[in-house]
Formats: structure tokens, C-alpha cells, sequence
């Protein structure tokens, strides 16, 4: 059966009603309870057993039989690899775009990529498709939900479920300002900016600049809304259960529509309460375990993977207890650390700060990403590079040709929030007289960090092609983000995928050669060991093991050529013979050291023999 | 001519003063660049932009003004505008350079803040 119809198109209530057994149901009270109290947890019960009986009606045999032998342990594996890419970033004259990124896919990204995250497809009118008008409709500049059935047919699907805020535009709010009954209570709503004290405004954590109220005329007079990301994405209020019951339903809808992984997004700033920050409520987490258990029964082997821009201790507190809250929160200290290391051409930060990860459980893993259609954010590496050293990624940035977003810190001031740059423009200067080839090797050099790394590897569709800063469009759309998201005609693309001078080929196939190989080895399974060696300041070492074999991931981080050692004691398995599975070159270990010598941004990939 | 011949520059002390010309654009923006990159080899790193001939910039002009502001910085220098029109402002608050470039209204004053070290 083709997986893109393991659902049926209408529910099948001829079948059994799915039974939710007493435990979840139990826990499912419990989280409700957290949440709004016992006695609307006990009114609110019966609907979210309601949605999970919906969702099962809708499953056919065969996934039912696939879900009956699914085991946690294969929830993720070495083959998977994602392209994170907007719906409509290649154009096709009039062929929609969803269809156009199908056709491309199939061609260019199936060796390199199982998965697709494909951002927000819905209407929406502002922020790229980040502040949604609605949840339920693709996009028809886009194509429509066969389109992305389609895609289904021959790549995993990632979909965001922007649960925090929706747009100033939908129904929801419209609805809201007309004074409608049921959508009242929908958004955080003041009558007067009196009723909260400068005290309490200063503690709540910002990721923008802009303000966090914004007024609207509604039927029932002005109204300051509570607007985290801007005047136009308008933050929901779970402390509504009507608004947390909707967003369960759109999470279920997506599975159903073909998403394996569920992109929460912006999931920090869901709760808010007056005299905290606002961030990483535990209410909020009470919420992203909720959606964890009813996931975990609903549709076993879909993914929760949290999008929490924020500084790393309070990131990784979103895999919960390592079985319910994300499988995978984006590792976001991982972008501007490696961008340092190879600014700096020296490890050290990377390599200390790689040391401290810890695996939380066989079912959490971290999503491995340098890029996305948002900037390389700096908040995330708060108290782990020092503010000078948060200066020098800013000034190097602004000298590559990209720009700085800024939030607004507890002290009122501007703070650099992320770095808007393509990493392609990142880690090299344009200006400098360097070849080409070394720009690319120094660029894919940076990339193979995120690939040896234990995780799930995220690759956005710029970086894939190699692009460099596109300035001209941040001027016209007045946006910095606009730097890295250039939509580009499908023939040109093509063109330079043909070209065999062209920097796009050759990143392309580097880029395909390295992600293959990775695919293959099941030493990069995400349950494999790691080690972080510290070698020296111009290489970043990595082993990755398993119970009979290892491999030795080291990059040289540097411009020039480097030597180094590796001890037989540093490593679980010990080989007089390793092969470079990226060149097949065989080198030979003597009297318990290994000794190598790594030309400029050079990768060995070396397997115990 | 040079597109580097196309501005006006002095230098003042340890400051370097230059003056654009009526458009900061693709066409012009490596002769700054060199301009600027022959003054920091030169170990000058203190450098006043003088937009008062300028009326549009682009993002290659912009790209030129902070081409090697970190070694400037690094080197007690700085990189800072004066005479910007409310259209140039706008691009620089567009592209949020506004809150790391200082802006001052002359290029008397502009000099000084290096003195006054502001």
C-alpha cells in the first residue's frame, strides 16, 4: 500500500471505537488537571479521548498492523536526514510549487534526504507563512493537500503546528474583535497597560524588539493584546482548554495529512503568567507532555520536535524525562558554535561545550541543524561564548554581507538575538581572494560537524545549494530574515546543478556524497556512543561507537595543515587498520597511536578495519 | 577613473574622513572597500563616512561601509556616519546596522566622538 493512504479520507466508524486504556486516560486527567484544575480537567477529559477515537477511525489495516510492530528503539535511525525548505522556494512559471519541489526532490534531494520539513504551506499573512489565517488549508498559491499527499509518496514529512500565535488575520481573531462568544477568551487581553507593573513587564523574556501589546478596536472597545512576535501574530491563550482542544485536533489533522514529525513551533512563550518570564512555564510543559501521551497512543512513531530558541540548559529541559515531552529539540547552540570555531579557526569552544552533551534517553535525540530559514541565533550560546565573543560573531557577520536581529533584554536594551547571513556567507568572505574550492571545502568542512554529531541531521535548502547572502531582497521586503530565502526559478537552479564550474554543483555533490555516506553507516545511528576528543585547538574529534565497532569523525577546523594523534586508550575498539569511508584511503595505526596528518578543512571519516 | 578616485578622503590625525559620492551602489562600492582596506593596512582603523553628497545606498554600499569593521574595532578604531539623510537612515534601520554604526549630524562631531571616545 502506497503510505501516502494509510489514512482513509473519511473516518471508518463501522470498526471497532478505540478504547483509551485507564492509565492514559489517568494521565491524560492528570495533565488536564495541571493545567486548569480538577474540575474542568474532568469536563475536558471525554474530548480529548473523543479526538484520539476520531484519529483511529481513520487508520487503516495496514497501519494499524504497522503500528502494532513498531518499537520505540526504531523511532529514528542513521537514514534519517532532513531538508528543511519553504513550499514555494522553486518556481516553475505557472506549475504550482508544491508540485515543482515534488518533481526537484525526486531528482535532486532523494539520495541526500529521507525527510522534508516543508514550513508553514497554509494561508498566512505575514512572516513567511508563520502567522497562519488557517490551520486547515494549503496554501492555493502554494497547491493543495494532494500535492503534499504526493510528496509523501516518496519522502517522510516534518509540519509545523504554529501553536503559539495565529494571524491578526483569521477567523479566530476576527471573530474575537466581533465580540463572538466562544472566541473571547481565545487571546491574552487587557483593557489598560495599568493593570501590569513596569516590575513584571521587565521580567518577561523578548525575542523581538517590537512591542508586546498591540492595540485593536474590537465590538467590546479597545483591547491591548498580548502580541509576542508581532502585531500581526497574535499569541493564543492556553489558558483556555477550548483553545488547547483546537490545537490537539490540528496536531491529529497533520498526522492524518502526512506529517511523521510535528514541529512545535516558537513552544517557549505558549504559557504566560504575570510575575514570571513568560518562557518555559511549567504549564507549558505540562502542555508538550499532554501532546507526548496522546501522540504516544494516537499514532506511535510520530515525532514531537520542540523549536525553542533559547539558551541551551533551558533548551534541552524540553526532552522532558527522555520519554515525555520532544523526541528531538533542535540543537541550537550548535549553529554558532561551529560558525565560531571556524571563524576563529580553533575547536576549543565547540569541543568543551560538545563534551557536556548528554543523552537523555534511547528516544531523545538532538536535530543537528547550522541553518534554517530563520537566522543562526545567538541567544542560545548565552553563557557559553562571553559577550565579546558574541561581538565577534556579530562584526564578522556584518562583514560577510549579512545582517543582526535584535531582541530586547531585561534591561531594556537592544540584544543580538540572531545572525542573518546564509552559512555559505557565514563561513566565508566574498571579498577575500581565496578560490572558490577552498571556500568550499572550508564551507562543507563546516557542515560534516553537523553530520557526526549524534542526532538527526537538519540541512536548509540554501545551504544545500550553496547560496550566498541574497541583501538586495532584505532593502525591497524590508526584512533581514530575506537574506536566506530567496525563491529561485527552477530552470537556473537546474542550470547550475549542470554546471559542473558552478559553486551550486559542486556543494551539491559534496554536500550529497557526505549526507549518502552518513545515511549508510549505522555508526551514526543516534543511540551509537559518542565521544568528544580534545585533540587540539585546529581539529574537532568525534567518535562514534557501538558495542563491537567504532568510527573517528575529525575535521580540521583550520586553513592551514595540521598533525595530530589519537591514543589507543581514547577510543571503546582499537584497529591497526581504518578506512576514510569518505576516500577509502586506509590508514595504519603504530604502537597505539594513530597519526594523522589533515590538510586545510579536511574530513576523515575513519572505521576500525 | 577608479571607482576609488570617486571619493573624497583626508585624513585628520589618526582619523580618516571620506566622503561618498551622490550614489553608494554596486558601481562604486569596491573602490570604498579599497579605500578603506589601503588605510587599515596602513594601521589607520578610525574612519568617519560622510554621507552629505549621498542620496541612495544600496546593499553592496552598505556592505563596503562595514567590510572590516571588526579589525577597526579590534584596533581601538571604529567605522562611524555622519550628514545621513532620513532616507539612508531608513535603510540602516531597516537592516538594523543603525544600532551597531554610530550616527552623528556633522563631520566636525563625528570626528570628536573618537577623541571624546563615545
Amino acid at each position: 500500500m502506497d503510505r501516502s493512504e494509510l489514512y482513509y479520507i473519511t473516518p471508518d466508524y463501522t470498526k471497532k471505537i478505540y478504547e483509551v486504556n485507564n492509565d492514559i486516560i489517568k494521565k491524560i486527567i492528570n495533565y488536564l488537571s495541571l493545567l486548569y484544575g480538577s474540575k474542568i480537567a474532568t469536563q475536558y477529559y471525554q474530548e480529548v479521548l473523543r479526538l484520539i477515537k476520531v484519529h483511529y477511525a481513520y487508520k487503516s489495516k495496514e497501519l494499524e498492523l504497522q503500528e502494532k510492530l513498531f518499537k520505540e528503539k526504531d523511532i529514528f535511525n542513521e537514514r534519517d536526514t532532513v531538508l528543511i525548505t519553504y513550499g514555494d522556494v522553486i518556481k516553475d512559471h505557472y506549475i504550482k510549487p508544491l508540485k515543482v519541489l515534488h518533481d526537484f526532490a525526486k531528482k535532486y534531494f532523494i539520495e541526500a534526504f529521507n525527510t522534508i520539513h516543508i514550513l508553514p504551506f497554509f494561508p498566512y499573512s505575514s512572516d513567511r507563512g508563520f502567522s497562519i489565517i488557517d490551520y486547515e488549508q494549503v496554501n492555493p498559491e502554494l497547491g493543495t493537500w494532494q500535492d503534499i499527499v504526493n510528496i509523501k509518496k516518496d519522502f517522510n514529512l516534518m509540519f509545523d503546528v504554529v501553536l503559539n500565535h495565529v494571524s491578526s488575520k483569521s477567523s479566530w481573531f476576527q471573530e474575537f474583535l466581533n465580540g463572538h462568544p466562544y472566541y473571547k477568551d481565545f487571546f491574552i487581553q487587557f483593557t489598560t497597560k495599568n493593570i501590569i507593573s513596569d516590575d513584571q513587564l521587565k521580567l518577561i523574556t523578548r525575542p523581538r524588539t517590537s512591542d508586546l501589546f498591540t492595540e485593536f478596536a474590537t465590538i467590546n472597545g479597545i483591547k491591548l493584546v498580548w502580541t509576542t512576535f508581532s502585531s500581526d501574530q497574535i499569541d493564543l491563550n492556553f489558558k483556555n482548554p477550548e483553545v488547547l482542544l483546537k490545537m490537539l485536533h490540528i496536531i491529529l489533522f497533520y498526522i492524518r495529512k502526512g506529517a511523521n514529525i510535528i514541529r512545535l513551533d516558537a513552544v517557549t512563550y505558549l504559557w504566560e503568567t504575570l510575575g514570571t518570564n513568560c518562557t518555559h512555564l511549567k504549564q507549558t510543559h505540562t502542555i508538550i507532555k499532554l501532546i507526548r501521551t496522546i501522540l504516544d497512543v494516537a499514532s506511535p512513531g510520530t515525532l514531537i520536535i520542540t523549536e525553542t530558541n533559547v539558551p541551551h540548559k533551558d533548551n534541552i529541559k524540553y526532552f522532558g524525562d527522555g520519554f515525555d515531552e520532544a523526541h528531538m529539540v533542535y540543537n541550537f547552540a550548535l549553529p554558532p558554535l561551529v560558525l565560531f570555531t571556524y571563524l576563529k579557526q580553533n575547536s576549543l569552544k565547540l569541543t568543551e561545550w560538545a563534551k557536556k552533551l548528554e543523552k537523555i534517553s534511547q528516544q531523545t535525540t538532538f536535530f543537528n541543524f547550522l541553518d534554517s530559514h530563520d537566522g543562526i541565533g545567538v541567544f542560545p550560546v548565552k553563557g557559553i561564548l562571553t559577550d565579546r565573543e558574541i561581538d565577534f560573531l556579530v562584526l564578522k557577520t556584518i562583514e560577510h554581507g549579512g545582517y543582526i536581529s535584535y531582541r530586547t533584554d531585561q534591561d531594556g536594551n537592544d540584544a543580538p538575538y540572531e545572525l542573518n547571513i546564509t552559512w555559505y556567507s557565514a563561513v566565508n568572505n566574498e571579498d577575500s581572494l581565496e578560490t572558490d574550492d577552498l571556500q568550499i571545502k572550508r564551507f562543507l568542512s563546516s557542515r560534516s560537524i553537523a553530520l557526526v554529531l549524534s542526532g538527526v541531521p537538519g540541512v536548509y535548502i540554501h545551504s544545500f545549494f550553496g547560496s550566498k547572502n541574497d541583501a538586495e531582497s532584505v532593502l525591497i521586503e524590508r526584512q533581514t530574515r530575506s537574506i536566506n530565502r530567496k525563491v529561485l526559478k527552477k530552470k537556473l537552479i537546474s542550470n547550475l546543478i549542470k554546471d559542473h564550474e558552478s559553486t551550486t554543483y559542486k556543494v551539491i555533490n559534496g554536500f550529497t556524497k557526505l549526507l549518502k555516506i552518513r545515511r549508510k553507516e549505522a555508526l551514526f545511528h543516534p543511540n551509537c556512543g559518542q565521544i568528544i576528543l580534545n585533540l587540539s585547538e585546529s581539529v574537532f574529534a568525534v567518535i562514534r561507537f557501538n558495542n563491537s565497532n567504532n568510527i573517528i569523525c575529525i575535521t580540521n577546523v583550520t586553513n592551514y595543515t595540521t598533525i595530530t594523534n589519537i591514543d589507543k586508550i581514547s577510543l571503546p575498539h582499537w584497529s591497526r587498520e581504518w578506512e576514510d569511508l569518505l576516500t577509502g584511503n586506509i590508514y595504519k595505526s603504530s604502537n597505539g597511536f594513530l597519526n594523522l596528518k589533515l590538510y586545510p578543512y579536511e574530513i576523515l571519516w575513519l572505521k576500525s578495519r | 577613473m577608479e571607482s576609488k578616485d570617486l571619493f573624497i578622503s583626508y585624513a585628520k590625525n589618526d582619523i580618516v574622513v571620506i566622503e561618498l559620492p551622490p550614489r553608494m551602489d554596486a558601481s562604486v562600492s569596491d573602490g570604498l572597500k579599497e579605500l578603506i582596506t589601503n588605510n587599515v593596512n596602513n594601521n589607520r582603523f578610525k574612519f568617519v563616512i560622510d554621507f552629505s553628497k549621498t542620496s541612495f545606498i544600496d546593499s553592496s554600499g552598505l556592505g563596503a561601509i562595514v567590510s572590516r569593521i571588526s579589525i577597526c574595532r579590534t584596533n581601538n578604531g571604529d567605522v562611524r556616519l555622519c550628514n545621513v539623510n532620513n532616507r539612508i537612515k531608513e535603510v540602516l534601520n531597516i537592516t538594523h546596522l543603525d544600532k551597531i554604526l554610530k550616527i552623528y549630524n556633522s563631520v566636525d562631531e563625528c570626528i570628536n566622538s573618537f577623541s571624546s571616545n563615545g
